[in-house]
């Protein structure tokens, strides 16, 4: 147990001195594997976790489905969104507001992101709610936290990292996170609506837009709903398993974005870099991950730490709750894949000794590192908003994003203490 | 690419990275239409493509390690900057050319225990599974990027030592 605590110090250590994440997971992993080891097996650990994280069919899935929201990206299709969202919601107070929420859930079904999600959207919506003189924290608030559906909301690479890690159905986890997906959208649209009747002036309404109009921006929706219904499709349907449907939903992607005339070579280029970027950046953190969870598999901490948690002998809820206020607090200072790499490994099993299911606590997982998306001090969500719109203040969007915090705590203490509202889908469908 | 990277003694690292972008594109395209044509083949036609799965693995290594010398180079791995703004200005490239050297020496590492790795695959005379294919030539090519990535980091680190912020 010292020799994970100490693991666990150095490694904090070495991060917040800004040696790359990767780095520090590895380095840490190796040198406390070798001395509680031996250096020669520690050696052997290196090749072997080299491999693992990358010579693997099952981490396919995770460039695969990055890939398919880049090409969605590129294909424009978040403009269709807003403009049909708010066609129905518009005309209400709050009502660009509302309408980028929905938007960001309905991007978040095509895209497996939340920084993409929240990029994309605050370029369709940001101008629109400027018009209309919206205030800049209800604005920024709403993207950056519409933003965080993306990774709840299937397809989502967050879920598909928990689904490698602890060898659960990826399929299950993606019906999992409809409903709660579903919530978070409800909750976020309380809380604009709180906003709006503290203080009308900061989201005054839209225009009224006629069921002929309406229908209009729903029909041009239909790519959204065909790609979605593809890939769940697929996977429910038996046609393809969920690392494949990330191949097919990538392939479905960039047809769209071709039959859009949105692709140019150089774009397909550009795509195609930066996905393979943004994935070997992942892995790279992966693989320091492996190595590290070797080092604390050796220690016999998950050991260690079940039997504590066993002879306290409190309820499981309670023990789910002291997880759920871990991943708050680690939630300002990590980013979400390390948070994920580093917790689940210690807390899972704990979490299958106590009884519950692994489906249900990956969907409270990845809830709780939406969370962290928007708490300060480093909520990744808030920068990206502030790196597109350098003349708000950090300040201001954290302070937008407050009223959809609070919508965020109840939302996950309400997954947490009630397994079905995730389950019931993912039983009816398998 | 700007002109200041096609420029005198940069040309050569920056040519580097645009093959290993080419590299990364083309691994990523392959994955992408290998399982396309394969859940088709599957389903249309019971015709899966022979050897999928290992050729998926030898695409997926060879995506991640084609961009990796680059991103290490450009500073362009996962960090958590929080402290930044505690940390003297005057302290950031000797703080960031320490962390680009255990960088270094973490993918020096790696790149030994690989090319071991490589050479006792071809002792033992090690093939994929379904195409038979011999291991080892992908195992060395993993770990000379290995050290690119190394050497890639070292850079970065002198890079940062000389620059002025």
């Amino acid at each position: 147990m010292i020799a994970a605590v100490t693991g666990f110090a150095a490694l904090f250590a070495l991060i917040f001195a800004r040696v790359p994440i990767a780095i520090a997971l590895g380095v840490v992993g190796f040198v406390g594997f070798g001395l509680l080891t031996d250096w020669r097996p520690a050696q052997a650990l290196v090749a072997h976790a080299t491999k693992d994280g990358t010579l693997n069919y099952g981490l396919s899935v995770i460039p695969l489905f990055i890939l398919m929201g880049n090409f969605i990206t590129k294909a424009r299709l978040s403009e269709q969104l807003y403009t049909a969202a708010y066609a129905f919601l518009g005309h209400y107070r709050g009502g660009l507001s509302l309408a980028t929420i929905t938007a960001c859930g309905g991007f978040g079904a095509v895209c497996g992101s939340s920084l993409a999600t929240a990029a994309t959207m605050a370029k369709v919506s940001m101008p629109s709610m400027r018009r209309y003189g919206y205030d800049d924290r209800l604005a920024t608030g709403s993207i950056a936290a519409g933003g965080t559906l993306g990774i709840l909301i299937p397809p989502s690479v967050m879920l598909v990292i928990y689904g490698v890690i602890t060898e659960t159905h990826i399929g299950m986890l993606f019906a999992a996170g409809i409903v709660p997906g579903l919530i978070g959208i409800l909750g976020y649209m309380a809380a604009v609506r709180y906003t709006t009747w503290r203080d009308p002036a900061q989201g005054p309404p839209g225009e009224w837009t006629d069921w002929r109009g309406r229908l209009a921006a729903l029909r041009a929706v239909w790519g959204v709903i065909v790609l979605f219904a593809l890939v769940m499709g697929g996977i429910y349907g038996g046609f393809f398993t969920p690392t494949e449907a990330a191949g097919i939903g990538a392939t479905g992607g960039l047809l769209f974005a071709l039959a859009r005339g949105a692709l140019t070579w150089r774009g397909l280029f550009e795509v195609l870099v930066d996905t393979a970027r943004t994935s070997a950046k992942m892995f790279a953190v992966l693989i320091g991950a492996l190595m590290f969870g070797e080092f604390v598999n050796y220690t016999g901490m998950h050991k260690g730490f079940l039997d504590w948690v066993t002879d306290l002998a409190v309820p499981g809820w309670a023990i789910i709750l002291v997880f759920v206020a871990v991943y708050v607090v680690l939630g300002c200072v990590l980013e979400s894949l390390s948070m994920i790499l580093l917790t689940v490994p210690v807390f899972f099993p704990i979490v299958i000794e106590l009884g519950y299911d692994p489906v249900w606590f990956g969907i409270v997982v990845v809830v709780a590192v939406e969370i962290g998306l928007i708490t300060p001090p480093i909520g990744v969500n808030v920068f990206v908003l502030r790196s597109m719109l350098p003349e708000i203040s950090t300040a201001t969007i954290f302070r937008g994003v407050t009223p959809f915090w609070i919508a965020d705590i109840g939302r996950i203490v309400l997954l947490a203490l009630v397994p079905a509202l995730s389950l019931w889908l993912p039983q009816l469908l398998f | 690419m700007t002109e200041s990277d096609t420029a005198g003694p940069r040309r050569f690292p920056a040519l580097m990275a645009y093959v290993g972008d080419i590299a990364a594109a083309l691994s990523l395209f392959g994955l992408m239409a290998l399982t396309f044509v394969d859940v088709i083949g599957r389903n249309a036609f019971s015709a899966p493509v022979p050897g999928g799965t290992e050729l998926t693995e030898l695409l997926m290594a060879a995506m991640v390690f084609s961009v990796l010398p680059a991103i290490s180079r450009r500073n362009d791995h996962i960090v958590i900057d929080l402290l930044d703004e505690f940390v003297p200005i005057r302290w950031r490239p000797l703080q960031m050319a320490l962390a680009n050297l255990l960088g270094g020496a973490a993918f020096a590492v790696i790149a030994w225990r690989v090319w071991v790795d490589a050479g006792k695959t071809a002792d033992y005379g090690g093939i994929t599974p379904y195409l038979g294919w011999p291991m080892a030539p992908f195992l060395y090519a993993m770990a000379v990027m290995a050290g690119a990535t190394a050497v890639a980091f070292v850079v970065a680190a002198l890079a940062n030592g000389y620059r002025r912020r």
